[in-house]
């Protein structure tokens, strides 16, 4: 046979393309194919082998294109189907696209990565953090097994569960607030006596009134300033004290995490998972910090890994091998004589190199924005050991943050207008900015530069949409209040503030 | 492997080992022999060793990183595909520089040269530090070096600026020289030139100076910021069409080597501005 082109290994053969081979042949072997009668056994093996071949042929067609990284990772392959209909399928099944590859499966990709560029793909994790339980009543609760105990975000809906087996005391109760007031932006709370705290505990506030972050009992970390006062943490001070409300109780904290794996509208931000599940009397929740997971690494990010690793094994790495060792550094930073962690995989790097010292300079961010002070300095750590060039200089450095209010306007059918699509449209906005490149995009033709294209942030709305099969019929997003583009420096990284988009459904005839 | 037809027809009984039956099982083995030699051939493609598939090198190189020489041969690429990991593994040294920018003109085996400069503490210059692969040379095998200086002796002979470190430019530059003479005259310098009847800006192709076009030398920067050290710059590509200039053995200056004033296009003698540069080579800017 002579060599295939391409585009023959990588395509098959339809059942009917292969029955008119098959008939072809027959002919060529003088076999008496004019007399076959439909139903006759010769038309009906060919008929039925015509489609197994068809199917062996749109395997063997995708295995092919496994074989190199952008087939691998975007080829598709139609499969025929016995009622007419055809299939097409994706050569290795996605599974940072919903529905593609839900167990996250290994693909061709997969195999190829692997084998071929010793580079694995990311995998989703869960949401995690520390949940504090407070315990008004005289009774202890528990214990609970590990995933029994929920709490959830009313916001979002998303759920979470205890990691360890939990069992909630009667929180101790403390002293009365005397007074709350401002402190450099921070809530600063009086109290009534010594309060006996040192700097880092964790306390629980309940019934404090006129102050909106307290409105709820909420947990946080305190720094003791004097004997009867201390500052939260994290907080930032509004509105007017009424006298005489409020006391200061410590709770029990625990490891909890999301009950779905990935980021996506499972990560929160501080003071939102407070609502029970499990619902006890007198016992209330707060998340002290921010509870973030990983999305699964999507195809394209695996694929684009695997070429930038060819470079990072030089002596002499050129620019490329930086970005990889960056991409990789949360599998590398346990690796170092000192082992370190990063608690976030860094997902996204831009690189810079100073003409004037050759210096070079990685900006760089996580799927939620700028990384902890933390994971930078095991960043470093890392490039240091993994990258860095005899006589070269490098930093990282974390990228700035432009916050991005983002409010979609989905106009659909009632039976559409659901919650469950409320939180698709949050997480596909989650999913967008959590990829987003740092600096933005930049047209080559010049149209525009360093920006978040409103009409992409749109686009992948849409594609959410249309993958859930949900039936828009008209969106429109404004983004930080404009219907224009984001502007971006070229070392900053749009983020969604609040970290979850507001949603607005409007029901329209279908 | 004797193919699945032959399996069949070994297998089948004498009464069918002849007629129509027989040929009607031959239909049939037939294709299932193309399928097994699609996934044959489906390996094979992924081996730039077999150019069975020709069109699958350009897959190859879109993996490995690696450009297709001007007119590079298909057996050609497919040998620089199979050592791509190799090269890797040397990247950033100025031997994989000029590796990569030669398999660009591959076809013509020019001679090439990288040169770097070293400095004194104080930012003097001190050494000049040539990496040469002659005309037709092997470039597995790594380059000649010539230190012009070193320790004792303070003999750099490319000054292309007078600049150096203490005045912010560090010995992080380089220069990519790629010789076309003849027998290996791969771009030739006619006749664009500025001033040339009918030449203006926006005529962009060929290039200014010379009959390629200026996707030649954007290709060649791609090449070097792809295979360049992380933090170095390749301050200027040029084409020489002398194979006299810019030579590691001669003394800085001397018409033959870059005298301390190449910064600039032009420089002021006896009252009068002269260009600064060689006429019979050609300036391209580098990369970082």
């Amino acid at each position: 046979m002579p060599g295939l082109t391409t585009d023959q290994l990588f395509q098959p053969q339809s059942p009917d393309e292969w029955a008119a081979t098959l008939l072809a042949n027959a002919v060529v072997l003088n076999l008496p194919t004019t007399s076959w009668r439909d139903g006759d056994p010769e038309k009906t093996i060919f008929a039925v082998e015509s489609f197994a071949f068809s199917y062996e042929d749109s395997v063997q067609s995708a295995v092919n294109q496994g074989n190199f990284l952008d087939f691998a990772a975007s080829g598709t392959v139609p499969f025929y189907n016995v009622d007419g209909t055809t299939t097409i399928a994706p050569v290795s099944p996605d599974p940072s696209i919903a529905g593609q590859n839900p167990t996250s499966a290994t693909t061709l990709l997969d195999t190829l990565a692997n084998g071929k560029y010793n580079c694995f793909r990311i995998a989703a994790t869960f949401a995690a953090g520390s949940e504090a339980l407070i315990n008004i009543n005289p009774t202890t609760y528990g214990p609970y097994a590990p995933g029994t105990y929920h709490v959830y975000n009313p916001t979002t809906q998303a759920s979470y569960s205890n990691v360890f087996a939990l069992t909630i005391p009667q929180s101790t109760e403390g002293v009365s607030v005397s007074n709350v007031t401002a402190s450099s932006g921070l809530i600063l709370v009086t109290t009534s006596v010594n309060h006996g705290l040192t700097t880092g505990e964790i306390v629980a506030l309940v019934g404090v009134v006129g102050i909106p972050p307290l409105t709820l009992p909420t947990a946080w970390t305190v720094t003791v300033v004097s004997s009867t006062t201390f500052t939260l943490q994290g907080s930032v001070f509004s509105g007017a004290y009424a006298g005489g409300t409020g006391v200061v109780w410590l709770p029990t904290v625990a490891a909890f995490q999301a009950d779905v794996i990935g980021a996506g509208s499972t990560s929160a931000t501080p003071h939102t998972i407070n609502g029970s599940l499990t619902s006890l009397v007198g016992v209330y929740c707060d998340n002290l910090g921010g509870f973030f997971g990983t999305n699964v690494e999507s195809n394209a990010s695996l694929a684009n890994r695997c070429r930038l690793k060819l470079q990072s094994n030089a002596p002499a790495p050129p620019v490329a091998a930086y970005i990889s060792v960056a991409l990789n550094a949360q599998q590398l930073a346990p690796l170092l004589s000192t082992p370190m962690t990063i608690a976030q995989p860094i997902t996204r790097v831009s690189l810079v190199v100073d003409p004037l010292s050759g210096g070079i300079i990685l900006y760089c961010a996580n799927a939620n924005g700028i990384p902890s002070a933390g994971d930078v300095a095991s960043l470093n750590a890392v490039i240091g050991a993994y990258a860095e060039g005899t006589g070269q200089s490098s930093i990282a450095l974390a990228c700035t943050a432009t916050n991005v209010a983002a409010v979609l306007d989905v106009y659909l059918p009632s039976a559409s207008n659901t919650a469950a699509n409320v939180v698709l449209f949050q997480q596909a906005l989650a999913t967008y900015f959590g990829v987003a490149p740092i600096g933005g995009l930049t047209d080559p033709g010049g149209a525009y530069t360093n920006v978040i294209p409103i009409d992409a942030v749109l686009g992948a709305c849409f594609a959410a949409a249309q993958a859930s099969q949900v039936p828009v019929k008209q969106m429109q997003i404004t983004l930080n209040a404009s219907f224009g583009n984001i502007s971006l420096s070229a070392e900053a990284v749009a983020v969604l503030s609040p970290a979850i988009a507001t949603i607005r459904m409007h029901t329209v005839p279908s | 492997m004797s193919g699945i037809w032959n399996m069949a027809q070994a297998l089948l009984p004498a009464w069918a080992q002849d007629g129509n039956f027989s040929r009607y099982m031959f239909t049939l083995g037939l294709a299932h022999d193309a399928i097994l030699e699609k996934a044959v051939q489906g390996a094979d493609a992924s081996n730039p060793l077999e150019t069975q598939t020709p069109t699958s090198l350009a897959l190859s190189a879109l993996d490995l990183l690696l450009t297709r020489g001007l007119t590079e041969s298909d057996a050609s690429f497919g040998k620089r595909l199979a050592r791509a990991l190799d090269d890797w593994a040397l990247a950033g040294l100025d031997w994989m520089v000029l590796r990569q920018a030669l398999g660009l003109v591959l076809a013509f085996t020019p001679m090439a040269r990288t040169v770097k400069d070293v400095y004194t503490a104080a930012g003097s210059l001190d050494t000049s530090i040539w990496s040469t692969f002659v005309a037709s040379a092997d470039t597995t095998q790594s380059p000649a070096r010539v230190f012009t200086g070193g320790a004792t002796s303070h003999a750099a002979n490319f000054d292309w600026d007078s600049l150096s470190p203490t005045t912010n430019w560090g010995s992080f530059r380089y220069w990519l020289i790629l010789y076309a003479v003849s027998g290996n005259q791969w771009v030739n310098p006619a006749p664009y030139k500025w001033g040339a009847a009918g030449v203006t800006w926006g005529n962009w192709n060929p290039s200014w100076g010379t009959d390629q076009p200026p996707q030649t030398w954007s290709t060649l920067q791609s090449i070097l910021k792809l295979w360049q050290r992380g933090g170095s710059w390749c301050r200027q590509i040029i084409v020489s069409f002398d194979a006299t200039l810019f030579d590691p053995t001669q003394a800085v200056g001397g018409a033959v080597n870059p005298d301390g004033t190449f910064g600039r296009w032009s420089k002021v003698v006896s009252g009068q501005y002269v260009p600064a540069r060689f006429a019979s080579a050609v300036y391209c800017d580098g990369i970082y």
